[in-house]
């Protein structure tokens, strides 16, 4: 009896699974779809995510909305794999009422996703800020990066590491996952484009937890300083262990070093640390100010980058939608074009480059475990 | 230099063992490897925060108090993954252990969130020794695995209860034959297994996190630990987990940091070919 | 075990109705959907090869990820670099996936069960890192991207609804091919050693050399999986071949059930639905499908097929009492 009733059961899902991909019609909301990882590894990010859309989609609506429609952000889980990105965004654009998607905080996924935005045609932001993403989403006609590329923001650090600190030769470590590789690469040749030396680029596995190998080798060049680019729970790690093994030379780091949870993980090993970043909670920006303190009252944590984002992602697109009068997807890509002087929580952004859209950066040093703004990077 | 490596690599290798060594215990009473066995380690360390941080106790009263949680767990999982699956395929079991890794991750997550979180050090701080800086949780690891690993010597070895768990380990049914009351002796090999693994999970935690994927790749570590050791060889697996951590350390830095651990794999598959049985051989015979 | 189940043709129709239907599914179907059953049938393809080790010969690897990235970093190296078209680079993502499946075969199955699987778990960890880090060759982390889609004869197909009916035939040319292995000599020999590999060695089978045949078919099943991949989505990148997808496969065929290929296919359905269909249950989903995973286990620890085969029997047994009584 009991296998009976699972057979029938199975049965019923795959009608239902069948089912799913019918409906739609346009409806009295505008709908704005998000894919991050709700699950797996970086499940982290997906709640700030989420938390954040909560907070934007409330203020919005009680601003009257957009063109007089309420907004509804619909969130899908992207597994935390290209794989999953895509399904989850593939989703959300069979929605007819969804105008635009924002991608994943992951270059690699958004790349993953980047084919499924020219088929189907439909504005997507995709949140990585590696290089890769850049030339993608230049050479794309649907996708924009609505963020500040590490490009720039890496060569700045080096600048100011060669400049103002004076560190003259470098080892680099770096994670071997996505974001990490591409920043190590843009450490390095922004040192040597600065006439600087870089030492040895050591890498590990992304997992790795015991960095003694790592360091000891770093330790036996004896650079003027140490470039690190991690995740955030490796970056609280390797950060902790570089100062326990007694090596306390200036260390530059990647964004993650600046991130509040690699710098309440970390304690007080990690101050001095500078890093390069779009965001941090105690942000100047007066908008940015304004988001973190409500975050931060409604969710009793600091807000993260991947909360910002989120928010500044749906305000321009909801600009977008406002300047273009009207929730055509077409339309609501061209007017996404021409907005080329839009003030968010994060920084400026002009839409019009497609890719490192993003006008700032912050170079951030951590001081007494808050990070504290040192010197505003701003792009032309 | 040397020291240095030489020093986290019996660290994090120690620990490497005690995981494999719950595996161990588990394979010989059942006969089933427990794929489920990192997602222990990962929760124990969530119990020990729990106490420790958010209910502000001690940290070793936090350990011990967390290790016996997760023997709870680890008994549950046996009566959920296990027992209820005793008469079928080994397979089976191992694709319900894997179901019960992922219930124990995501349940993780839904509890304690997934912004990693930290705890309690056994001891702050840092010693020099012969040039290298050693911190106290590494030491404080040593020790506790040595001691752990005494007690469930003594306990297999010396105590009534200990040859009970071996005799179910041998013979299942010679020894409900004699009167030993099976589902408790493999109950209670599971609870030490998860606890065991549970404490290894709140000594790593203040030095690595704690995240609810952090058992994978220690779990992993641990099989290749089992292998090299020799399979279902209780000191096999603790020397296993040393030689892992070693060639960890010292293979990320005299061969090649990028591929620390692919090297790993490479020596578990080296053994494999040129010494499959491992450097122990198993005590008790390979089960069909 | 050894005897042929009476149930094939039944279960020949079966496949042949569910393949019609699935032929169906654009016209009436969203993309997404269109999507997710194209890459389901990739996934079916290395559930199909993990049936072919596990099912018929009674080998567990956990490398089957770690194949079909192989296969698609191969696709896409000769798709992009080579120039080459989609057929060369099938052919090659086949041949050099099952070549390499063998030869390791051959080093690996001087071990046995729990040993072998051992060695694939290594075997996958390994095959993860090079992905990652050897940049020539896999693009390392950055991973390959704007692969180009499939190219016939200058007939190039754009929309996912051509290439779902690629990915469909393939598929479907996969499953007769398997059908047809399980009927033959070699199919037969791979039971045998999975029932008792020491009667089988006795009986005159070479064990190694066949166990590492099927290997390698399972090799070029993954190949033809990874190289429809590499045109499916046009990006690669070492996230997705992991040993969490290895196991997902492994639980796919383990809840399908391990007796046929329809096994596969149930399987492939099944957790696919659990995956996609649950999705508006957001956070619980992952939990739940976990906990189904647990529950299918205990209930069908033989797979969903395992069951329907021994439901189907006590009907027939039922029947024939009532026979008898009536006699």
């Amino acid at each position: 009896m009991k296998k009976r009733i699972l057979v029938c059961l199975t049965a019923a899902m795959l009608l239902a699974a069948s089912l799913t991909g019918c409906g739609g019609g346009s409806s009295d909301v505008i709908k704005i779809g998000l894919t991050v990882p709700l699950s797996g590894d970086r499940a982290s990010e997906g709640s700030y995510a989420s938390n954040a859309a909560a907070i934007v989609e409330q203020e919005i609506n009680d601003a009257g909305g957009v063109l007089g429609k309420q907004i509804k952000i619909e969130i899908q889980d992207s597994l935390g794999t290209d794989v999953g990105a895509t399904n989850a965004y593939l989703k959300l654009a069979a929605d007819d009422d969804v105008v635009a998607i924002i991608g994943p905080d992951n270059s690699n996924d958004n790349i993953a996703i980047a084919g499924s935005a020219e088929s189907a045609q439909i504005l997507t932001t995709g949140q990585g800020s590696s290089p890769t993403l850049q030339t993608t989403c230049e050479e794309s006609e649907w996708m924009f990066q609505l963020r500040a590329c590490d490009s720039t923001l890496c060569a700045a650090l080096m600048d100011y590491a060669y400049n103002e600190v004076g560190a003259k030769s470098f080892t680099i470590i770096h994670d071997t996952e996505t974001a990490s590789t591409d920043q190590a690469n843009l450490f390095k040749n922004a040192i040597e484009e600065l006439g600087g030396t870089v030492d040895d680029v050591i890498s590990y596995t992304s997992g790795t937890k015991d960095f003694t190998a790592q360091l000891t080798q770093a330790a036996e060049n004896d650079s003027d300083a140490l470039v690190m680019a991690c995740l955030y729970t490796e970056a609280a790690i390797i950060i902790q262990q570089t100062r326990d093994m007694g090596i306390d030379k200036p260390v530059f780091g990647s964004n993650a070093f600046g991130d509040p949870i690699a710098i309440d993980l970390a304690g007080d090993a990690i101050n001095d640390v500078y890093s390069v970043t779009a965001w941090v909670p105690n942000t100047p920006n007066p908008l940015g100010a304004a988001f973190s303190q409500k975050y931060t009252e409604t969710y009793d944590e600091d807000c993260a980058k991947a909360a910002a984002q989120v928010r500044d992602h749906v305000y321009v697109i909801c600009e977008a939608i406002k300047n273009a009068g009207t929730t055509d997807r077409a339309a609501v890509r061209d007017a996404m074009l021409e907005l080329t002087d839009y003030e968010g929580a994060i920084t400026t952004y002009d839409c019009s480059r497609r890719g490192n859209c993003g006008l700032g950066g912050l170079i951030v040093q951590v001081q007494n475990q808050v990070p504290t703004i040192i010197k505003e990077i701003t792009t032309g | 230099m040397i020291v240095q490596l030489l020093v986290s690599g019996i660290a994090v290798g120690i620990v490497y063992g005690l995981i494999a060594m719950g595996m161990v215990l588990i394979f010989r009473a059942v006969g089933i490897m427990n794929f489920a066995q990192g997602d222990f380690l990962m929760f124990g360390g969530y119990f020990a925060y729990t106490f420790n941080q958010m209910l502000g106790l001690n940290i070793v009263l936090s350990l011990i108090l967390a290790s016996l949680c997760m023997g709870v767990i680890g008994v549950i999982f046996m009566r959920t993954s296990y027992w209820a699956l005793r008469g079928a395929q080994a397979k089976a079991i191992i694709v319900s252990a894997m179901g019960a890794s992922i219930v124990l991750k995501e349940g993780a997550r839904l509890i304690w969130g997934s912004i990693p979180l930290s705890l309690d050090k056994v001891k702050e701080g840092s010693v020099t020794v012969a040039g290298a800086t050693i911190q106290w949780q590494y030491v404080a690891i040593i020790g506790i695995a040595l001691l752990l690993m005494l007690l469930v010597y003594l306990l297999l070895e010396k105590t009534f209860v200990g040859n009970i768990l071996q005799a179910t380990a041998q013979d299942q049914y010679m020894s409900s034959l004699v009167g030993i009351p099976v589902i408790v002796s493999i109950g209670l090999t599971f609870f030490l297994s998860a606890a065991l693994t549970g404490i290894c999970g709140g000594l790593l935690a203040p030095i690595f996190f704690l995240s609810n994927t952090m058992g994978a790749t220690a779990g992993s570590k641990a099989f290749a630990a089992i292998v090299i050791g020799g399979f279902g060889s209780v000191p096999g697996a603790i020397i296993g987990g040393l030689i892992v951590g070693l060639v960890e350390q010292f293979g990320g830095a005299y061969i090649s940091s990028t591929y620390q651990l692919v090297l790993i794999y490479v020596v578990l598959i080296a053994f494999l070919m040129f010494r499959p049985r491992g450097l122990f051989k198993e005590k008790i015979q390979e089960k069909a | 075990m050894l005897q042929k189940s009476k149930k094939n043709p039944v279960s020949a129709m079966a496949m042949t109705a569910f393949a019609l239907l699935l032929a169906l599914a654009p016209v009436a179907t969203s993309v997404y959907t269109v999507h997710v059953i194209s890459v389901a049938m990739i996934s079916y393809l290395c559930v199909l090869s993990v049936y072919v080790l596990l099912g018929l010969c009674g080998q567990n690897s956990f490398a089957q990820a770690g194949l079909w990235g192989v296969g698609a970093y191969l696709a896409g190296n000769i798709l992009l670099k080579t120039g080459g078209g989609t057929l060369t680079a099938f052919v090659v993502a086949i041949a050099g996936t099952a070549l390499l499946a063998f030869v390791l075969g051959f080093a690996f199955f001087r071990l046995k069960q729990y040993y072998f699987t051992f060695a694939s778990i290594g075997l996958m960890t390994i095959l993860n890192g090079v992905f990652m880090n050897w940049e020539p060759f896999s693009g390392g982390a950055v991973g390959m991207k704007n692969i180009p889609t499939f190219t016939f004869f200058g007939w190039q197909a754009t929309t996912e609804q051509s290439k779902f009916y690629i990915v469909l035939v393939v598929c479907i040319v996969a499953t007769v091919l398997i059908g047809l292995l399980f009927r033959s000599s070699l199919g037969r020999a791979f039971m045998a050693i999975r029932d008792n590999e020491m009667t089988a060695d006795s009986m005159g089978i070479n064990s190694l050399l066949t166990k590492s045949i099927a290997f390698a078919i399972s090799g070029a099943l993954c190949g033809a999986a990874g190289a429809l991949h590499a045109s499916l989505s046009g990006y690669l990148s070492y996230q997705s071949f992991t040993y969490n997808q290895s196991t997902i496969y492994l639980i796919m065929i383990m809840i399908g059930g391990t007796i046929s290929p329809a096994g596969a296919l149930i399987g492939t359905c099944v957790i696919t639905i659990l995956q996609e269909g649950f999705r508006s249950l957001q956070d619980y989903m992952q939990l739940i499908y976990g906990v189904g995973v647990i529950l299918l286990m205990i209930f069908q620890p033989e797979g969903i097929l395992g069951g329907g085969k021994a439901l189907y029997e006590r009907i027939c047994e039922r029947r024939k009492k009532a026979k008898a009584g009536s006699r």
